[in-house]
């Protein structure tokens, strides 16, 4: 009736059925199908729900770490494949499973593959926004890895040609399908990234099924990419399909020709921008040189007509200097001023201040040159010039009345 | 008119001198004028590289290990690339 051996306390046992389970790798490590019900996520962050297939259920949670990781929105009623490992709860005894993933049922093995190595690489970093590379805006040396036979590189040469075809493509052929394509992929990477000068790489395919896209699946070339110091765009298949080397490469163009559009300018809009360049320092210079010409009339009206004379002749010699250097343009911009100039020189000569003098009046200077128009400016004594229409005459002031 | 800078190099002395242009009283008129002619010359540069632009393509044969040769790469098709 009484015991006999040890006498166990209830902890103790799930104690030991924890040692047991956690020496099984198998158990640490699993991958269970089943069907999603009493989904439940309280504000803690952590995820509960039972896996349940016909006859049986079992509880999961998935800690709130692990929970923020899942991108598959989970609902009640959801076939799924949970990965985690098999522990008892021991407030129950019950046991349970540690969910680290949840994918759909029924993706394929290469589905499953996929999500695996994304989620590695993702958290190894290879994603990081850290670590793309800017593009160049004006490559002039492409790299383009793809086969040689395919539609991707049809497009995108036609579409160089056509946008952009300033610059140098160098194809390494490859294959792009099939059990040797990834190994050639990544050998041809790093093989571009020991020749100089090439400045972007371009790495794709046309579309295909998963299986055909599956080379840029690969570890092996989501790494080259990774490594490649030269900057990578991937271009694989169509727009809906997505691959490990478009979360790797420095910038993922959804098709081979969106990939051209992306890189390269359009020669088109370089021409417009061009051409409104150029118009724009046609407008700087024209206004430039209508506020030179301001200042020279304001100083025309100033200065003798000798002097005058000088400041047209030096424009003059400008001019012809501009159409000696064959800038036709400029020249011309110039010469449009300069019959300007010419007239409004004529004109200046029928009212010089010569004729005035020839008149009678004269000019009055101080002994630093400048014209007295105010008695206030001498004093008695100062000697002044006065220019008359013929010859100076040097005078001293006897006295001076100031207008008040 | 052929000159060793890339494109994109023209491109940027382009802005200067557009720049430098349009300090305005900044510059004297002669200096003005000589960002004019480099900017009218810049325009034109960069116009001729686009006109005389022609995409070359080059296939990487590889002959033994970094070893590689070059060989012209036509696509085939209509012809037309």
């Amino acid at each position: 009736m009484f015991p006999t051996g040890k006498i166990y306390k209830v902890h103790e046992i799930t104690q030991i059925l924890q040692g047991i389970l956690q020496s099984e790798p198998m158990l640490q490590d699993l991958w269970l199908e089943g069907e999603i019900s009493n989904l439940a996520r309280p504000s803690s962050g952590h995820v509960y729900f039972t896996l349940k297939d016909n006859n049986s259920q079992i509880k999961c949670a998935i800690f709130r770490s692990a929970a923020s990781r899942l991108r598959f929105p989970m609902q009640n009623g959801d076939a799924v494949l949970v990965n985690g490992r098999l522990t008892i709860y021991d407030a129950r005894s019950e046991y349970q499973i540690i969910g680290e993933r949840v994918v759909p049922a029924g993706v394929g093995e290469l589905q499953l593959a996929f999500e695996r190595l994304k989620e590695q690489l993702a958290e190894e970093g290879l994603f990081d926004p850290i670590h793309k590379k800017p593009l160049p805006k004006f490559p002039q040396k492409i790299g383009l890895i793809t086969s040689a036979t395919g539609a991707a590189v049809h497009d995108i040469l036609r579409l160089l040609q056509k946008r952009y075809p300033a610059v140098e493509v160098l194809l390494f052929p490859t294959l792009v399908q099939g059990e040797d394509a990834a190994a050639e992929i990544a050998h041809a990477i790093a093989c571009m990234n020991r020749l100089p000068g090439i400045d972007l790489l371009i790495v794709g395919r046309g579309g295909g099924s998963i299986e055909d896209l599956w080379a840029f699946n690969e570890e092996i070339v989501a790494r080259a990419l990774f490594k490649s110091h030269i900057p990578t765009v991937s271009a694989v298949g169509h727009e809906t399909d997505t691959t490990i080397a478009d979360f790797v490469a420095d910038h993922r163009a959804p098709t081979p020709s969106a990939a051209v559009e992306h890189i390269v300018p359009d020669q088109e809009e370089l021409r417009q921008q061009l051409a409104a360049v150029r118009y724009n320092l046609v407008r700087s210079i024209t206004g430039r040189i209508d506020v030179v010409r301001t200042k020279l009339e304001n100083i025309q009206n100033r200065i003798p007509p000798t002097h005058r004379i000088d400041a047209i002749n030096r424009l003059r010699q400008t001019v012809d200097q501009l159409d000696d250097r064959g800038q036709r343009g400029a020249a011309q911009q110039l010469k449009g001023k300069q019959r300007a100039w010419q007239i409004a020189a004529a004109q200046l000569d029928t009212l010089s201040p010569l004729a005035t003098l020839a008149r009678g009046y004269s000019i009055c200077k101080d002994s630093s040159g400048n014209a007295v128009t105010d008695a206030a400016q001498v004093v008695v004594g100062e000697e002044v010039h006065l220019r008359l229409s013929r010859g100076q005459l040097a005078c001293r002031v006897l006295k001076g009345e100031i207008d008040v | 008119m052929s000159e060793e800078i890339s494109f994109e190099e023209a491109l940027i002395k382009l802005e200067e001198a557009v720049a430098q242009l349009e300090q305005g009283d900044a510059l004297t008129l002669d200096e003005s004028l000589q960002a004019f002619e480099e900017g009218v010359r810049l325009t034109r540069l960069c116009r001729e590289k686009l006109d005389a632009a022609e995409l070359r393509v080059q296939q990487l044969v590889e002959v033994d290990g970094d070893v590689f040769e070059m060989a012209p790469f036509e696509v085939e098709d209509d012809g037309e690339i």
